[in-house]
């Protein structure tokens, strides 16, 4: 079986008096899809915020490749092959969805002219190489597509740029039955072609369909990592409301002795 | 399932088919935001050529871009930081007022190189200020900008103690403001050039586009790993060279400098802006869509002169028109939200 391509060593991060991560471990291997699951509050948005370089962890590591990084910013994550898409959508509504793809990264020719027809092209071919086909035209302003669309249009955006790594923050929570079929079928893509995929979802039936492994964090903490096969619905549910924590709360420096 | 209220899903995608009704209800709002200025220019283009005495003529026409011009200069410059979300650069009003003193001033003291070059520097400072009050220090932009304003005025007037300087009736500045081709005075081709310009800054260039990004989504420009901060200071520079610009060509113009001579340019040419289309709330217009926007606000101007109706009257106009785009604005961004 592959190395993990990611690899958070028992990162902790706070805000204040909020304890949001601590000492977390987590991974995802090429060509897997890694469920993340948790509560409201577990702490699934502070850790791929962290691994993204929104903000630094506290404490810990993380291992790409098998090598401990420094991520001081968005930038540094990306220039490893990490993309994220966030839980909110981050698309700009009044550009069309060449521009949003391109978002702070346009391609220009002598230093400082857009590249249009460059760009153009460059997402067509992603969307066309992941199969999205239901857009009308790629000149469309996103404000105008459904919300599946705009899903994969933020995809194929995280996608584009030789990433190993995707993370998806809720990409079906706002989605209809049919939109959430075409966004798990491109998660399983993404698998297929050997990247590393972490999805986050509250939906247990989606994350049975796609995903190899499942990680759950409760109250900042993760208490499970299961094999999908070999678990039913019922143990992570069991797992996310009551799972063995490791270190007891509001305690953080003392292990748990039971 | 996981003890998640399963409605979340079933909820949001009801408002987004209830969103979908209202849109239809609202298409002329939208349609006005976005093509009225068209329509609404050429109208009042022919209204005023047919029914108002000696609008028509060389003469008139003529000071009409005379007076269009200043202000359009600074109306395309500041575009850039309506469409970067941060409303609007209230300090054109010292910073056109400074280029206007310092061309007239330094020239007559020393020469129009020395003079021009002094209004560069200062205009530079101005744009530095603002943007990174605004772009790192995340300051409101109207706070920050009527602070500079205040401070800009008072500078100068400290410096000049309101005094009105007088170019010499001969030499580069006066024939400047006063040569012609055809209709057009120089100043209007000087604002045709520079919306040219900066209408291909905006569309061509990774900085235009940058700004666009950054207007519609602060976040996700951000989160795409974008030094924002410079992005804004960018569009407070380019504000604050449209701005000098404009000042050197009211001066020229009238041939005089004093430190009152630019009130109102701030909200004539947030007029312009957002008549031509431009949204307040960003991410959204273009350069020629301000200019546009001037000659309308411009003609507009020009027929209350016509017709007899004094200075205060125009202020209220130009107060009722901003009140009144804005609002169109928001009514058509309101129905468009998905
Ligand atoms: N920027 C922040 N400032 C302060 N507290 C924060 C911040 N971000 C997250 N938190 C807190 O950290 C904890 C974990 O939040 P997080 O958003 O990671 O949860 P989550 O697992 O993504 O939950 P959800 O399922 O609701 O998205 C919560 O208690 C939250 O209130
Ligand atoms: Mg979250």
């Amino acid at each position: 079986m592959a190395d993990p391509i990611l690899e958070c060593r028992g990162v902790s991060k706070h805000f204040g008096a909020v304890q949001a991560l601590y000492k977390v471990d987590f991974e995802v291997r090429p060509g897997e899809v890694m469920a993340l699951v948790g509560d409201n509050g577990a702490g699934k948005s502070t850790l791929i915020k962290g691994i993204a370089g929104i903000y630094p962890f506290d404490e810990g590591q993380i291992l790409f490749e098998g090598k401990p990084v420094k991520i001081h910013g968005p930038k540094d994550s990306s220039d490893l092959g990490i993309e994220v898409v966030y839980q909110d959508l981050a698309l700009a509504d009044n550009l069309d969805v060449v521009a949003n793809m391109f978002l702070g990264r346009e391609k220009v020719q002598n230093g400082f002219v857009i590249d249009e027809a460059n760009m153009e092209r460059t997402a067509r071919e992603t969307l066309t190489g992941l199969s999205v086909t239901t857009l009308q035209s790629v000149r469309q302003v996103v404000a105008g597509l459904s919300g599946g669309q705009r899903q994969s249009v933020a995809v194929a955006k995280a996608v584009m740029w030789n990433s190993k790594v995707v993370i998806l923050d809720e990409p079906t929570a706002a989605l209809g039955v049919a939109q959430t079929r075409q966004v798990l079928d491109l998660v399983k893509r993404l698998a297929d072609q050997d990247l590393a995929v972490v999805i986050i979802s509250h939906n247990l039936h989606d994350i049975f369909e796609v995903a190899d492994r499942i990680t759950s964090l409760r109250l900042g903490q993760t208490v499970d990592l299961f094999q999908t096969s070999e678990v039913t619905q019922q143990d992570v549910v069991h797992s996310i409301t009551a799972g063995r924590m490791k270190y007891v709360p509001g305690m953080e420096q003392e292990e748990e002795t039971a | 399932m996981a003890g998640k209220p399963p409605s979340a899903v079933d909820t949001r995608a009801q408002v987004d088919s209830d969103l979908g009704i209202e849109k239809r209800e609202f298409r002329l709002l939208e349609w006005m935001a976005d093509r009225g200025i068209f329509v609404f220019t050429t109208a009042l283009v022919l209204v005023a050529a047919l029914f108002i005495d000696g609008f028509a003529s060389l003469a008139n026409i003529t000071d009409v871009f005379n007076r269009a011009a200043p202000i359009g200069i600074v109306a395309v410059g500041m575009t850039f930081v309506v469409i970067s979300a941060n409303y609007l650069d209230l300090s054109v009003v010292a910073q056109v007022a400074t280029a206007a003193v310092v061309l007239i001033a330094v020239s007559n003291a020393s020469s129009i190189p020395a003079a021009m070059a002094l209004a560069f520097l200062i205009a530079l400072a101005y744009g530095l200020v603002n943007g990174v009050a605004v772009g790192v220090f995340k300051a409101n932009a109207v706070i920050v900008t009527l602070s500079t304003t205040f401070i800009g005025l008072g500078i100068l007037r400290w410096l000049t103690g309101g005094s009105i300087y007088f170019g010499p009736p001969e030499g580069p500045i006066r024939s400047f403001g006063t040569t012609k081709i055809g209709p057009f005075p120089l100043s209007m081709i000087v604002l045709v050039l520079i919306t040219i310009a900066l209408s291909l800054v905006l569309t061509r260039t990774n900085f235009g586009f940058l700004v666009k990004s950054y207007g519609s989504n602060r976040e996700a420009t951000r989160l795409a790993g974008v030094n924002t901060a410079w992005v804004v200071v960018g569009a407070f520079i380019l504000s604050a060279l449209g701005a000098m610009l404009g000042g050197f060509v009211l001066a020229a113009f009238s041939n005089t400098a004093v430190s009152a001579m630019s009130t109102g340019f701030d909200f004539r040419a947030l007029a312009a802006i957002i008549v031509g289309g431009t949204s307040v709330f960003g991410g959204k217009g273009s350069v020629m869509r301000t200019l546009l926007g001037v000659v309308f606000v411009s003609v507009l101007t020009n027929i209350m002169v016509l017709s007899g109706l004094g200075f205060g009257y125009q202020q209220m106009a130009i107060g009722a028109l901003i009140v009144a785009a804005v609002s169109v604005d928001s009514l058509a961004r309101k129905a468009a939200v998905t």
